[in-house]
């Protein structure tokens, strides 16, 4: 694969180059989330059957040929539908992992750089949020709101910033006395310019190597929802939901829980070794949750 | 519980990935316990269920059950799911924190006073690698307690957790709140634990 990217003109060798210098994990990582994100986007064509289509002759299949992972009880095929959920669990743990992301990071970044009062209220707020266990306030939040993927984006995006911003944060005060941070001040950049262009790059690291932790923590937490009724509601194939669908007919049809449960792991195994792949590259004192 | 359980579960492991840490061993203990960090603690439950409870019958697969013994017995496939959850966190933080502590200089003394690897590993090293454990440990509780809000459902236990599920489905505000409470002072609570038992490990934390 080299040999072939040296003879391409500039822009692509220097792709394949950095995709050569991936280890291991890293490639095997971004390969099963390619694969993922592919079959998301091209859903319509990978999966063989609507997903909401009903065969009352045909329910509660075994895996076969016709029907990879099986059908469900109204006959639906599960393969199409745990297709076409990925489409739903991608979009909802990217959004609800990567907004926060921004203006956590940035909420860290400003209070550990500025401090003074500005800090003081914005760690107390962060305190309090992280007071409780996070699925309990989520739950709570749902139920003011109600149940739906609106919702679980409202109620996420309220409470997921904490840790970028403590991550950020704690970075920030190491960076801040730095000489390169001195020198951009003695060079009479404004606060704006400093934050933003020397302080920011240096201390996302570690939040980018915990997003994808997150990223992991978020579908399990949107599936567990769903799993519990206040999430997605069924008939939309979301992963949890699927699972709960299945929990009656354990006994008959393992397969209607077990195949988007493995979706689950599936997803999650993938980012898992993205993250630890980042975490090597960006250096020791980066660390994934796992 | 299942803080027991996953100490029980990633302590072992972890010595046995730093004995034989970049090789093979460790790589096996580093993929699994990614594998089983992405598991959904829902879905290990429900495959607990059928595997052990109903196809082994090794144990109860709902309930509560009677007495003490007959709480942990019924426990325990509930703790185990959660514990496999927590385990892998454990793990990693634990192999991390050990590593860092093998570069030290009391390490080399230990290792020629002639201790064997596992004894300067388990004596020297596991004992100054706990704190930041322990730290990470404290931090994941509010995802145990997450979990158990789940698990509980699963396994039909009547819990807060369980409680807590019901009382949206009924709308119950005044319920909802006086749990979010409680649930909110057993982290504080654990928390506070932790930043005590520092000083049960490490006694140099108390003159600090």
């Amino acid at each position: 694969m080299s040999v072939a990217a040296v003879r391409q003109p500039a822009r692509r060798s220097r792709v394949a180059a950095e995709v050569a210098s991936w280890s291991a994990t890293l490639k095997i990582g971004a390969g099963m989330m390619l694969v993922l994100v592919l079959a998301a986007i091209f859903a319509p064509l990978v999966a063989p059957y609507d997903p909401f289509a009903q065969d009352f002759m045909r329910t509660l299949q075994p895996p076969s040929l016709a029907h990879p992972f099986g059908t469900d009880n109204f006959g639906r095929d599960i393969f199409s539908r745990v297709i076409f959920g990925a489409r739903i669990d991608l979009t909802i743990g990217f959004v609800t992992t990567y907004v926060p992301f921004v203006y956590g990071v940035l909420i860290g970044a400003v209070s550990g750089y500025a401090g003074g009062r500005f800090d003081a209220v914005m760690m107390r707020v962060l305190d309090t949020a992280m007071a409780f266990p996070f699925l309990v306030l989520i739950v709570v939040i749902l139920a003011i709101l109600g149940p739906g993927e609106q919702n679980i984006y409202i109620a996420i995006l309220l409470v997921g910033w904490t840790m970028y911003a403590r991550l950020a944060r704690a970075e920030m005060l190491v960076e801040k006395n730095k000489d390169y941070m001195t020198a951009a001040r003695v060079l009479g950049y404004p606060g704006r310019r400093i934050l933003l262009r020397h302080g920011l790059p240096n201390v996302i690291g570690s939040s980018i190597v915990f997003s994808m932790s997150d990223f992991v923590l978020n579908i399990l937490l949107v599936s567990g929802l769903s799993f519990i009724g206040l999430g997605i509601r069924p008939p939309i194939p979301e992963w949890g939901a699927m699972v709960a669908e299945g929990k009656d007919f354990m006994l008959q049809a393992w397969w209607i829980s077990t195949m988007p449960g493995l979706a689950i792991v599936y997803t999650g195994t993938a980012l898992a070794l993205i993250g630890d792949g980042l975490a090597r590259r960006l250096g020791e004192r980066h660390r994934t949750l796992v | 519980m299942a803080t027991v359980l996953s100490i029980l579960i990633a302590v072992p492991l972890t010595l046995i990935a730093v004995r034989h840490r970049n090789r093979w061993p460790d790589h096996v203990i580093r993929v699994g316990s990614m594998v089983t960090f992405a598991m959904p603690p829902f879905w290990i439950g429900l495959l607990l269920i059928l595997s052990l409870g109903l196809s082994l019958k090794w144990f109860p697969i709902a309930g509560f059950g009677e007495g003490l013994a007959g709480h942990i017995y019924h426990l325990f496939l509930p703790s185990l799911t959660i514990a496999l959850f927590l385990a892998p966190i454990l793990v990693q933080s634990l192999r991390n924190s050990m590593l860092d502590v093998l570069t030290s200089d009391h390490v080399e003394v230990a290792r020629a006073k002639g201790l064997s690897e596992w004894q300067v590993l388990r004596r020297h090293v596991l004992r100054n690698a706990l704190i930041p454990a322990i730290t990470v440990l404290a931090v994941n509780i509010s995802f145990l307690v997450s979990g158990a809000v789940i698990v509980e459902y699963v396994f039909s236990i009547q819990g807060l957790g369980s409680l807590l599920v019901r009382s949206v489905g009924y709308r119950d505000y005044p319920i909802i709140q006086g749990l979010s409470l409680v649930f909110a002072l057993i982290l504080v609570a654990v928390n506070l634990i932790a930043d005590l038992s520092y000083m049960l490990v490490d006694r140099r934390v108390m003159r600090a």
